[in-house]
């Protein structure tokens, strides 16, 4: 990790254990930047802290306050699992990536192919946050991986600002995930990405474990994420749905 | 001590000769153990593109022993060949570790037409068959990494077995002729078809 990195990631968590007794009260759910908007629709209660995934685990590893872990990934609530951080990680949404442009679309862009030809603004997720890691499997799969250094690529910790940078047409394209596409409307058009390239996008979260954390009110929010309540707010997002367990 | 002249030299170095020829003869270069594939993030393209068409092939062979028309023998085939492509799976995502596709990833998806009856069937499987073979040749030139190259030339060998074996029950002569390289963009075009994700955003479907 680099100094920059320890800096930001101890400010955040100075800052966040500073506003503890302000809302001691209030459950506090860590989540993807992707949720920032499906989460508040579910329940307004909770205080929320939203950012990249890897970003939040982080902070926990360090002993953020956080009651509820809310990744765009698997890997880091398997990884704080597996730390014993908190309990054993529950899928509760999917979702599928897309390459954005802006709404006047100034590079001509039409498909993936295109981004070969080089020199253009390209937004992508930083190596080791949800988005950019999904984003270079898929370009790995579309034999594509070339347009990272053939183009003028920014690098993002979250997903949101991709989404934000191409809206204002400060870049030319980016690769966001559809609920993302979504939410910015029509300042952006999406260029569809090839089915069989997509890696599946599965997102994972679980309950911290740590002294003082609202245990049951963090299992109780993600059990109505899990159930019709959250299932329906995450549709109406734009987000998959992973399958039901069986009733026994 | 004995000096060493030229007729000792020649006739130590024959001895040599004779007594390692029996063991090189027996040294098949086929037997020789195979690189392991380390491909890279492009080569993965190849691995995954062939892993998900082998998955919707197999599928077809599954779904297609209940058309109407196929015989006993049609049946045999067919489970023969599901079988080639499940192997094929096997190869092709054993290097992709982690970022292999797993079984749930996608559903492969049919229209009622192109399992309506034996010469639909046959003639979508050739399809896919000269299309993933298509890959291959690309893949078997293009890949980085010589042991993936390696790997992708011998599912081609395999591959074009296949094709011949689809052709055949089609009525078709076994010979496919030279097989030209599939671009992996045009060729995911074409798969795309038959590919759904179950539990993607409904839009994106």
């Amino acid at each position: 990790m680099t100094r920059r990195r320890s800096l930001a990631v101890a400010l955040a968590v100075a800052g966040a254990l500073a506003a503890v007794p302000a809302a001691a009260s209030a459950l506090t759910v860590y989540g993807a930047s992707s949720l920032r908007d499906a989460l508040p629709a579910l329940d307004g209660s909770p205080r929320y802290s939203f950012g990249g995934s890897n970003t939040l685990q982080l902070q926990i590893e360090r002993g953020a306050p956080a009651d509820l872990f809310l990744g765009a990934s698997p890997v880091e609530a398997t990884a704080l699992y597996k730390e014993g951080l908190c309990t054993k990680p529950v899928t509760y949404a999917t979702n599928v990536l897309t390459l954005i442009v802006p709404a006047s679309n100034p590079a001509g862009i039409t498909s993936v192919g295109d981004l070969r030809k080089g020199g253009l603004r390209l937004s992508v997720g930083a190596a080791g946050v949800p988005i950019g890691n999904y984003t270079r499997t898929m370009l790995g799969r579309l034999r594509l991986t070339s347009v990272l250094s053939i183009n003028k690529v920014d690098l993002q910790p979250q997903v949101a600002n991709i989404a934000a940078r191409v809206s204002l047409n400060a870049a030319d394209a980016g690769f966001v995930y559809v609920t993302d596409a979504k939410l910015a409307g029509s300042s952006v058009k999406q260029v569809k990405l090839p089915t069989w390239a997509q890696p599946p996008v599965r997102y994972e979260g679980c309950v911290v474990k740590r002294n003082g954390a609202d245990s049951d009110g963090a299992s109780a929010y993600l059990a109505k994420l899990t159930g019709t309540p959250g299932r329906t707010v995450l549709k109406k997002y734009g987000f998959g749905l992973p399958k039901q367990p069986k009733k026994k | 001590m004995q000096p060493l002249t030229r007729r000792h030299l020649l006739g130590a170095a024959g001895a040599t000769a004779l007594a390692a020829a029996p063991a090189l003869a027996g040294a098949s270069p086929a037997l020789a153990a195979l690189p392991t594939p380390r491909p890279t993030a492009d080569d993965k393209g190849f691995l995954t593109f062939l892993a998900t068409g082998s998955k919707v092939l197999r599928d077809l062979y599954l779904r297609a022993g209940g058309t109407a028309g196929m015989s006993a023998a049609d049946r045999r085939a067919l489970t023969a060949l599901a079988e080639a492509r499940r192997v094929a799976i096997l190869k092709s995502t054993g290097p992709l570790g982690g970022d292999a596709p797993q079984p749930g990833d996608f559903d492969s998806v049919f229209a009622a037409s192109d399992l309506a009856d034996r010469a639909s069937v046959l003639a979508l499987a050739e399809k896919l068959e000269r299309l993933l073979c298509g890959v291959e040749v690309n893949g078997a030139a293009y890949a980085a990494d010589s042991a993936t190259r390696l790997l992708i030339a011998r599912l081609l060998s395999s591959d074009a077995e296949a094709l011949a074996v689809v052709r055949g029950l089609a009525g078709k002569t076994g010979t496919t002729g030279l097989l030209g390289p599939v671009d992996v963009d045009a060729a995911g075009d074409v798969l795309d078809a038959y590919l759904s994700s179950p539990t993607a955003p409904q839009e994106s479907r």
